[in-house]
């Protein structure tokens, strides 16, 4: 019964956000100020008992009880750091959380120069060169294969996946880089090849969010006629 | 020392960033402690975050604003949810416990997923009205739309679509998102060297 | 003055209101929910990479059962995107718990974090996964790039307690497995930019094989990655999630028997059930939760079908406006 009466209330919170399809009302804006709430008031819990107490006390506790001095006071130094934050609340003292910001902003800065550098340039640049196999993606073997084996399949996975991959990123890159002039020959050249391969990305991208999209409304209907729905008919039939 | 003090400490921790990685001594010996300060600093910035949602609508309360009745009841489930977590937190094995599992489970969870089911509906009535193939363009983009939604749900005769939609993702698709993360990737680089050099400081805030 | 006739059929087919769309949507989406209608699903590339990698990994367990090498799982999205995510989560799960290799995850949003936990003890009953030994909840992973280093250090300096509040350090499973040179496959379940991140810092720095997760939302942009390696595998939306849970039903049948009901009703008979601390699960099934657990190994593959016929109706409206227009275009010019 208590399952039931649980399921109930979330089935009708479900069809209260749902009436938002036809116009806004009050029952919709009691779910939307419900849902504010529990997500904030969940937040804080998860920050208190996920954040503060494994992140913060426990760790400085820790410390004392090893009898590690060094590592408490440099732990109960970040603690000072960051209540620094609270400074925002105030107008004339909230330059002070710039020190707080000043750090984790730095560090993390510094921190994501390489990784970046390396994730998203050099091992894509890379990428356009050599496949995974270590073979270079320009391969006259791989044409030499379709002509061997002449399908559509060799056509496009093997001879032509290689040319017309490093043939688009190049082509995209020179659509935006903006610092040469339109009128520069290869700016004009790639400039249609580029719009062809950004459309047909754009294109795929559309055909995948409407998947998304409609597959969060199958999760709620699921929700409706496969969980809430077997409970109700229980019941009902004892 | 408003300004320039926080520029020179976001400069000093960068390098520190930089020199964890690229030194093994540093890594060794360092990388904990310092990871572990930061660590308990930044947990501070999510508080401040909430802090001042609650203070915003305690004002909206206070003021007795026209919507004030549903500022009450986002307070009301800001303080039963907090409570009720916590409580069942210390109290793992008794009602309090099943309770917060079950506002989370059957308050928080088909709200939250049924805010983003509201799109399903949007995309199809934004796709009849506005999805029209003015140019060429735009009807290669409509068709490219249409070979891999049909592509991804393929089966028997609709195979062909899933291998065209398969040849689609790995080689054209692939080599637009790969330029386009080029020019984000460099991007996102030069923004950082330019907040390690102080040159964009935007994150300081406004004020003296 | 000539007045123009709006009651063509164009004119109508373009004034379609909104209701009506929502309405036929509905019923599209509704039906082939409430008939339980199933399509098969075809299994690509980006899928079978990780159903392989976890048979390597559970062979080169096999081999050194000693040196056992963990997965971790970052339950990194919420409620909003539960219904692509957590079908993913839970054939990863399965796969894991039937080969025996351990799991640790965390939750990288702070509104997910009960949502993964939850996962985690709802498919640990299923196979009798002990707590502690089998696999770890550590809880909310924040700030991510701290967790990160963390996680390449020793986890337990940055979590000194898991979500239920255990001390890391007594825990068995991070006795051994405290970081990234004990696991073998990092899983990222996302609907944010957060894969990106794990290729960036995981796989840029410390070369662990990161696999994504992701809403079909996400999923295109992440195909260069799977180009380089950086990405060994790919679950995109919930079509992902269907080709992984059929591999991983095939795999159950063939160890379990073909009938999961036996099997679960008699899974904790003669077993020490003091191993489980039922603040996580109680190690016995009802009927109801049977019934459930059944569902849910069927919950992306029953999706297709619903997927295929929402799909089909976009694209017939699309063609449909489309004419419309056309002909209004047209019209208007003579």
């Amino acid at each position: 019964m208590g399952m039931f009466l649980w399921m109930t209330i979330a089935l009708f919170l479900t069809l209260a956000v749902f009436s938002f399809l036809f116009r806004d009302n009050v029952i919709y804006k009691f779910a939307e100020h419900l849902f504010v709430g529990t997500s904030v008031g969940y937040t804080i819990f998860v920050s208190y008992t996920n954040l503060f107490l494994p992140r913060v006390w426990n760790p400085f506790r820790r410390a004392l009880g090893d009898g590690d001095v060094l590592l408490a006071v440099w732990l109960g130094l970040g603690i000072v750091v960051g209540l620094l934050y609270f400074s925002r609340f105030s107008q004339n003292w909230s330059w002070v959380s710039r020190y707080p910001i000043s750090i984790t902003v730095g560090y993390l800065t510094g921190y994501s120069i390489i990784p970046s550098l390396k994730a998203r340039i050099l091992s894509q640049l890379y990428g356009t060169v050599v496949d995974p196999a270590g073979d270079s993606l320009l391969n006259a073997e791989k044409i030499g294969t379709f002509f061997k084996h002449p399908t559509l399949h060799n056509f496009f996975f093997e001879a032509m996946a290689g040319p017309l991959l490093v043939f688009g990123v190049f082509v995209v890159i020179v659509y935006f880089f903006f610092s040469l002039k339109n009128n520069n020959p290869v700016v004009r050249f790639s400039r249609n090849p580029a719009l062809i391969y950004l459309m047909v990305a754009f294109g795929a991208s559309f055909g995948y969010t409407f998947m998304g999209r409609i597959s969060l409304f199958i999760g709620r209907m699921n929700f409706i006629f496969h969980e809430w729905w077997p409970i109700f008919k229980n019941m009902v039939s004892g | 020392m408003k300004r320039q003090l926080p520029v020179i400490i976001t400069f000093i921790f960068a390098v520190i960033g930089i020199l964890l990685q690229i030194s093994p001594i540093m890594q060794d010996r360092f990388i904990d402690p310092i990871n572990s300060w930061i660590a308990s600093i930044s947990s501070f910035a999510v508080i401040i975050g909430l802090a001042s949602l609650v203070r915003h609508h305690a004002t909206k309360i206070r003021r007795k604003h026209k919507d004030q009745f549903f500022s009450f009841v986002t307070f009301t489930a800001l303080v039963v949810m907090a409570t009720v977590s916590i409580i069942g937190y210390y109290h793992p094995n008794s009602l309090w416990k099943d309770f917060a599992d079950n506002l989370y489970r059957h308050i928080m969870v088909p709200l939250n997923a049924t805010m983003f089911a509201l799109l399903a509906f949007y995309i199809s009535s934004a796709a009849y009205r506005a999805f029209r193939a003015r140019t060429w363009l735009a009807g290669t983009l409509l068709v490219s739309g249409f070979i891999v939604m049909l592509g991804r749900v393929a089966f028997g005769p609709l195979m062909i679509f899933g291998d065209v939609t398969n040849w689609l993702m790995l080689i054209p698709n692939t080599a637009a998102m790969r330029g386009i993360m080029i020019g984000v990737g460099l991007g996102m680089v030069a923004t950082a060297i330019k907040i390690m050099l102080g040159i964009e400081r935007s994150y300081l805030g406004g004020g003296e | 003055m000539m007045t123009k006739d709006k009651n063509t059929w164009y004119d109508k087919l373009l004034a379609i209101p909104k209701p009506v769309i929502y309405i036929i949507m509905f019923f599209v989406v509704a039906l082939p929910v409430l008939f339980k209608m199933q399509v098969s699903t075809y299994v690509t590339d980006e899928v079978q990479r990780i159903y392989d990698h976890m048979e390597q990994l559970y062979q080169y367990n096999q081999e050194n059962p000693e040196n056992k090498k963990a997965i971790f799982i970052a339950f990194d999205y919420d409620p909003a995107t539960m219904a692509e995510l957590d079908p993913m989560a839970f054939a990863t799960l399965r796969h894991a718990f039937l080969r025996g290799i351990p799991v640790i995850a965390w939750s990288g949003l702070p509104t997910g974090v009960d949502l993964g936990e939850q996962d985690m003890h709802l498919i640990a009953k299923d196979y009798g996964a002990v707590y502690g030994q089998d696999y770890v909840f550590l809880g909310y992973g924040y700030p991510f790039v701290q967790a990160i280093i963390a996680l390449a250090t020793d986890v337990k300096t940055f979590f000194a307690s898991d979500k239920a509040g255990n001390d890391t350090r007594d825990l068995p499973l991070l006795k051994n497995i405290y970081n990234f040179n004990r696991i073998g496959l990092v899983f990222s379940m996302s609907g944010t930019s957060y894969p990106e991140s794990w290729v960036t810092y995981a796989n840029g720095l410390y070369g662990k094989m990161v696999v994504t997760g992701s809403t079909a939302v996400s999923a295109a942009k992440y195909y260069p990655f799977l180009q380089t390696n950086q990405m060994i595998g790919l679950m995109g939306g919930l079509k992902g999630a269907a080709e992984y849970e059929q591999l991983v039903e095939r795999l159950e049948k063939e160890l379990n028997g073909k009938d999961t009901r036996a099997y679960m009703e008699t899974l904790y008979d003669g077993k020490d059930l003091s191993q489980y601390n039922t603040a996580y699960y109680t190690p016995e099934f009802t009927s109801e939760e049977i019934q459930l657990s059944l569902a849910r190994r069927n919950t992306a593959r029953q999706g297709m079908a619903p997927q295929a016929t929402a799909h089909f109706y976009v694209i017939i409206l699309i063609i449909i406006g489309n004419i419309a227009y056309f002909a209004r275009m047209r019209n208007n010019k003579r």
